[in-house]
């Protein structure tokens, strides 16, 4: 981490004298985020039962929406751990995080499939989507705080 | 732009907009009385009083940068011979009861808004609901007015020793930036940051569809179903307005003095103007599914989309760019 640390990619994004050093990942990453929660959002509130008159089929796309800003919030966050290695990998807010998302990644699998597996048009939502829908929400929001309060602590 | 922020110009500007919470919500709140006087179905349902509850909402955003840059204004007369720091407290501290008011009542009058595009009826219990607290917010809003005028016209009280003095109708900024940095608080500016950003992909994410869905994706969607969301943007902009004052009363240098504060507040109007469009405008309510899409509907959407970019780059970037923190 120290070698890491040291190295000069990670000098450079973390103390070159321009926005489009670390200011710049550090925006983009957000800006994946925005994506990202967002699309989950809405695509939760629906499954929840808010605006029960939008049609469900239709609103898939918005699963290829997170995955391609997850891809480019990836990519951002290696650069950003890249960055500050020591203080990030001795975090416990960090792995935290790691963990809400390595949990989540597989639940908008499930959750995917739960909707749409039978049928390119659901009419119904079932109990078990809604919960999935549920715990995937909170799990983004715990997401968000953690890699927030990381900024500060 | 920023050999335009300096202490005079920031004044000027604050007294020229101190006019939207005084004269601008006198003539919304008229309006509103004129359409529940009033015998006629057209001005209940159709013509005045969804237009004083717009007016009102447009005032309720607009007074959001009469806040900022009366700090700003602060900062520029403090060392003034003759200014009195406590009447500039006392001016704030009052604005900022009628402000948090106002808001209230602007987010009242656009829940009013939103029922109307559904059902073409107003509820009475949001109208008496928006009369209320628009009249408190009136009259709390003469009060700061009036104490703020007594800054530099001494002239203008009836005991000039009364300068300075507290009202009793205000809510205290000292306490908000207490609470938000003061000693054994570390934990709430870090909370609050996460809220804020939660905040802004709830209304993000769903002002994205909605828009799109007007520029012509999701076109199997009919718009008025995703107009069912609009409450949870509106939900998620308040979350964004609580926490984002908090920052600015808690630090104000960090803010008044760096450009990239006032083209976030300038994008942060225009998010709030496209909100107003998605609530009420008609051509979007008409929006079936399937329905063909006019050029001025996707010139407004990416427009709207570029600029929602632009707050969240220019929120990022204070740090960075500028001189703030």
């Amino acid at each position: 981490m120290t070698a890491l640390h040291d190295s000069a990619f990670s000098t450079w994004i973390r103390e070159a004298e321009t926005v489009w050093a670390f200011p710049t990942v550090l925006t983009v990453h957000t800006f994946g985020m925005m994506l990202l929660v967002g699309c989950a959002w809405v695509m939760d509130l629906r499954l929840l039962g808010v605006g029960r008159t939008i049609p469900i089929g239709p609103l898939r796309p918005l699963f290829r929406i997170m995955w391609f800003a997850f891809w480019i919030n990836l990519a951002t966050g290696v650069l950003l751990f890249i960055a500050d290695p020591e203080r990030k990998a001795t975090s416990m807010l960090f792995w935290s995080k790691m963990l809400l998302i390595l949990i989540n990644l597989p639940l908008i699998k499930r959750l995917e499939r739960a909707v749409f597996g039978n049928t390119s048009a659901p009419t119904v939502v079932s109990g078990g989507a809604r919960q999935l829908a549920a715990v995937s929400a909170a799990l983004w929001a715990g997401t968000i705080f953690a890699g927030r309060l990381l900024g500060y602590m | 732009m920023s050999e335009l922020i300096t202490p005079g110009n920031l004044s000027h500007l604050h007294l020229l907009l101190n006019h939207f919470p005084t004269v601008g919500l006198t003539v919304a709140f008229a309006l509103l009385i004129v359409s529940i006087l009033s015998d006629s179905e057209a001005m209940k349902h159709d013509t005045m009083r969804p237009t004083a509850l717009g007016v009102l909402f447009a005032i309720a955003v607009m007074t959001l940068p009469v806040f900022t840059t009366g700090l700003a204004a602060e900062g520029a007369i403090e060392k003034l011979p003759g200014v009195s720091k406590a009447a500039m407290d006392a001016h704030e501290n009052s604005a900022l009861l009628a402000f948090v008011v106002l808001e209230l009542a602007g987010a009242s009058a656009w829940f009013g808004l939103w029922r109307w595009r559904r059902t073409r009826r107003i509820p009475p219990g949001i109208t008496i609901l928006t009369f209320v607290l628009s009249a408190v917010s009136l009259g709390l809003m003469t009060i700061a007015a009036s104490i703020g005028g007594g800054i530099r016209h001494p002239e203008i009280l009836a005991d000039p020793s009364t300068a300075g003095a507290q009202s009793v109708f205000s809510m205290s900024a000292a306490g908000v930036a207490f609470f938000v940095n003061g000693r054994g608080h570390q934990w709430v500016w870090p909370t609050l940051e996460s809220a804020h950003f939660v905040g802004m992909t709830l209304w993000f994410g769903i002002l994205l569809i909605a828009n799109l869905r007007l520029m012509g994706w999701f076109t199997a969607i009919p718009y008025p179903s995703l107009h069912r969301l609009l409450p949870w943007a509106l939900l998620g902009f308040g979350v964004n307005e609580v926490s984002g004052m908090m920052f600015y009363i808690a630090t104000p240098k960090g803010y008044t003095t760096n450009v990239v504060f006032y083209w976030k507040l300038i994008f942060l109007l225009i998010a709030a103007a496209d909100l107003l469009y998605l609530t009420v405008w008609p051509q979007a309510w008409r929006t079936e599914a399937g329905t063909p899409v006019h050029v001025r509907e996707r010139v407004i959407g990416a427009a709207a989309l570029a600029t929602f970019v632009a707050v969240m780059y220019c929120g990022r970037m204070l740090p960075f760019l500028g001189n703030s923190f």
